[in-house]
């Protein structure tokens, strides 16, 4: 039998690898942006 | 609707500093994500992850909001500065949705077991960004200026409206999505992981100025472009 409170009181192991991904990402974004438009500014110039 | 050359000669780009804040504040905010910041209770290192997935979100929506704003000036001024606001803030609101989309689904992957979900959240934030990616390729389409600003100012209108429905998707409709965590009734986080998390939205913010401003006056200098010479007077 099921016991209700049972489901969802464990904790996530590990995952490491999906924060570090989420953040490297971020990082991806802004500075691939950021040299976007220094790029094109740089070409408006 | 012709644009003041004085504002591409400004000689100090006040946004810039904000950019190094921002930057800054990213960069040590991140290492308080990573590595200071308390696992959380449920979700463990993975609840890491908030601490730049919520910042996204808030971020993004405050570049569509500002979008929004900026087309209604457009269309109740007619004023030029208005429309290079709304192609500034729909760019670096898509490209912050961008962000937001894909660090919610590596947030998916570990807490719901898939990558994305047809969750009313889901399905209304995806809404709200294909929605402004095209305010985007119409203003890539359309030549004439006026009817460019125009048109793009109505799409992005009716590109807004997706924000409240985003923003209450969670309340109206059941959602695999949490409920909202910040509200004006309090929080719903423990303050040792709120914080950090607010630190890294600083973070956000202050780089979100920075592209906003950076990529606003690259639309000034494209609009100024645009406007045709003045006719040479006629000999009498």
């Amino acid at each position: 039998m099921m016991v209700p409170f049972a489901q969802g009181m464990g904790m996530i192991q590990g995952g490491m690898g999906y924060v570090y991904a989420a953040y490297v990402i971020t990082w991806v974004f802004f500075i691939g942006y950021a040299v976007s438009l220094w790029s094109r500014s740089r070409e408006e110039a | 609707m012709a644009v003041p050359a004085v504002r591409r000669a400004l000689p100090f780009r006040w946004e810039t500093p904000l950019g190094v804040y921002g930057l800054l504040l990213l960069l040590s905010g991140n290492y308080l994500g990573l590595f200071d910041s308390p696992g959380e209770r449920m979700m463990g290192d993975v609840g890491r992850i908030l601490h730049v997935h919520v910042p996204a979100a808030w971020v993004a929506m405050l570049a569509f909001l500002i979008a929004g704003i900026a087309a209604f000036g457009f269309l109740m001024s007619g004023k030029r500065s208005f429309d290079s606001l709304v192609e500034s803030a729909a760019e670096v609101g898509v490209m912050e949705g961008t962000l937001l989309c894909l660090l919610g689904a590596i947030f998916a992957k570990p807490t719901w077991g898939v990558w994305w979900d047809w969750d009313p959240r889901l399905t209304s934030t995806a809404v709200m960004l294909l929605s402004f990616v095209g305010v985007l390729l119409l203003r890539g389409v359309v030549r004439d200026p006026d009817r460019r600003a125009t048109w793009s100012a109505v799409a992005t209108l009716l590109s807004t409206v997706n924000l409240p429905i985003t923003y209450m998707s969670v309340k109206w409709w059941r959602s695999l999505h949490q409920d909202m965590s910040e509200t004006a009734g309090g929080s719903t986080i423990d303050s040792s992981l709120r914080w950090v998390m607010y630190y890294n939205t600083w973070a956000f913010v202050f780089l979100t100025v920075w592209f906003l401003a950076t990529r606003w006056r690259l639309a000034e200098v494209r609009a100024e472009a645009e406007v045709p010479d003045a006719l040479p007077e006629v000999a009498t």
